[in-house]
């Protein structure tokens, strides 16, 4: 419980920043939430009204009923947890590898790791079109959540790794007294008490990967497949698009990533902050 | 039969492990090395752990850096079957070429004026929060809210919100007597690219910087006070030294970010007013994706590359000698 400097200076100034902040992050979002309750006429009204009058939910039961965004949503959903699996499998192994082993390269491939996060999306998304055309994993959501998982994959080894590394080591002797094999310590000890760190990296995974759109809209040009991102962008750039149905489709959008987000949120700023701790 | 041969690697494994139990926790690598003499597997057994990962890692991302270095020196084409290798030609063109130029001086500006603005509110909000403040959770969750957003929603609600004509952020401001064309010119367009990037990323700042000051002994702000110590003094003598490695993280990892976005840039302005606004990373994947250019868009992706790695450096070095 470290705290600031112990007498706060002054309690209005502080609440001061932090209500004007708040204000400028929740705007735009309520700012969306009036307009998507609005009649098509009320939303482009000027001088806007704050409340809409009578509200009406019309453009969200056109949007569920006759767009794809709700298909979309879940594709998204595919995809997203498809990465999350991958993630947590392969980084809970490797962070248990890289904690509890000395072998030799392990310095080499922790680093190589690390150096593999400054080579970004921008830099691979080339490549990866055309390894993913040959591979015949365009326009696969499977693709796009293998892709997804490498990208989040060298954080959570090292985050794994750090979790791993809290867990007493006692714990793995004393199973290994009682002759239980590595694997096994792994599975029946230090997995379940690395859950914690399980969770952040299995939520940032999804979350991060729920909306990303670079990817998603070069890996993906056949409409089944396509992702909320994707669609909401072909939406929003669609010409003549009615301001109600496109804000009432943005928080369809978002709203199921902000409840698992709200919901999950302090795992979701712990793992953030292990991840940068070192 | 299969127990004759473990029986001597356990047995070697009791008498190494009971020792050890009794010394401080401290020497881990003795005992990991002492867990690990208990069966011959674990020569292999960490490589196959780690294997998954690592090679999943290295296939998607040495691979296609390698690719993409390559495929910089063709004229690769989407849409034609022949490529042919141009050597240097991709990069002479590029060293010439008005709008790529271009892209790379707002992406400068976009760097410069993202970063500093995140890292400054960043660091004010997580002073804030990092006291006992009132509904702190609250304050908290709906700063980073905004991290958790798609760029596609990001650009909708602003676009909305500054609007030319019938946008709720002219009618604001016109109660100043403002009024500003966010996106017909493009100076406003590219401010207007970094202030909603700032509302996206601050709450990611201010993460890495709380984490940061919850790693500071809180016995230094203590002694501190009793010197006499205001709050600002503090802050120069004691959070902004130890806080140092923490912004150099943030630091790196805001830049590599606003050095090759392309969502953000994408969805606000598109690169409008005429391609005034394009970005760096915009510019490559119009070059490969709408243009079709992939040669040329790698050779743009490679100079990006070189960017991080040429800035990760620089941030590097520039720490205080001594400190670290």
């Amino acid at each position: 419980m470290a705290r600031g400097p112990r007498r706060r200076r002054s309690p209005v100034l502080v609440h001061l920043l932090l209500a004007v902040f708040s204000a400028y992050s929740l705007f735009p979002l309520l700012w969306a939430l009036v307009t998507s309750l609005k009649r098509p006429e009320d939303a482009v009204a000027y001088p806007p009204t704050w409340i809409p009058e009578p509200p009406t939910l019309a453009n969200y039961a056109d949007v569920l009923l006759r767009t794809a965004v709700p298909w979309q949503v879940l594709n998204t959903m595919v995809a997203a947890g498809l990465a999350a699996g991958i993630v947590v499998v392969a980084s809970s192994l490797a962070g248990y590898g890289f904690a509890r082993f000395e072998f030799r390269g392990k310095q080499v491939l922790l680093v190589s790791l690390l150096g593999c996060v400054m080579v970004s999306g921008a830099t691979k998304v080339v490549p990866l079109y055309l390894m993913l055309h040959r591979a015949g994993l365009l326009n696969s959501l499977a693709g796009l959540g293998l892709v997804y998982a490498v990208e989040f994959l060298p954080i959570s080894v090292w985050l794994m790794k750090s979790y791993v590394e809290t867990i007493p080591v006692e714990l793995d002797e004393a199973a290994a007294v009682d002759g239980s094999g590595r694997l096994r310590t792994f599975v029946r000890i230090v997995f379940p008490l690395s859950l914690p760190g399980v969770v952040a990296v299995a939520l940032i995974t999804f979350v991060r990967s729920a909306q990303e759109f670079i990817y998603a809209a070069t890996f993906l040009t056949e409409p089944a497949v396509k992702t909320s991102p994707v669609g909401l962008y072909m939406f929003f750039t669609e010409l003549g698009v009615e301001w109600g149905h496109l804000t009432a489709a943005s928080l369809v959008v978002v709203l199921p990533i902000v409840l698992v987000f709200l919901l999950l949120q302090r795992w979701f700023v712990s793992g953030l902050t292990m991840g940068a701790v070192r | 039969m299969t127990s004759v041969p473990t029986r001597p690697a356990a047995a070697r494994a009791v008498p190494a492990g009971r020792p050890t139990a009794a010394t401080p926790s401290g020497r881990v690598r003795p005992r990991l090395r002492a867990l690990g003499r208990r069966a011959g597997s674990d020569r292999v057994l960490p490589y196959l752990l780690v294997a998954p990962a690592v090679l999943l890692v290295f296939a998607l991302t040495v691979y296609p850096t390698v690719y993409v270095l390559q495929t910089s020196f063709t004229d690769r084409n989407l849409m034609r079957t022949v490529t042919r290798a141009v050597g240097f030609q991709n990069y002479a063109d590029l060293a010439t070429d008005e709008l790529a130029l271009r892209a790379l001086g707002n992406t400068a500006v976009f760097l410069v004026g993202s970063l500093a603005l995140i890292l400054a509110l960043g660091l004010a909000l997580a002073l804030a929060l990092n006291e006992p403040v009132r509904g702190r959770t609250f304050f908290r969750s709906v700063v980073v809210l905004p991290w958790a957003l798609t760029a596609v929603v990001v650009g909708v609600m602003w676009r909305w919100v500054l609007m030319p004509d019938i946008g709720i952020g002219n009618y604001l401001l016109a109660g100043l007597g403002v009024n500003i064309s966010f996106f017909l010119d493009p100076r406003a367009a590219l401010a207007t690219m970094v202030v909603v990037e700032v509302w996206r990323s601050t709450g990611y700042g201010m993460v890495l910087m709380l984490a940061g000051l919850q790693g500071i002994d809180a016995a230094l702000y203590e002694a501190a006070r009793i010197d006499g110590a205001g709050f600002w003094r503090a802050l120069r003598h004691i959070t902004l030294p130890l806080l140092v490695p923490t912004l150099l993280v943030a630091t790196i990892l805001l830049s590599i970010r606003a050095v090759n976005l392309i969502d953000i840039p994408l969805v606000v302005t598109g690169g409008g007013p005429a391609r005034l606004t394009e970005t760096l990373g915009l510019y490559m994947w119009k070059e490969s994706f709408a243009f079709h250019h992939i040669g040329y868009g790698s050779t743009v992706a490679i100079v990006m590359f070189a960017i991080n790695l040429v800035l990760t450096v620089l941030y590097i070095r520039s720490l205080p000698r001594g400190g670290r």
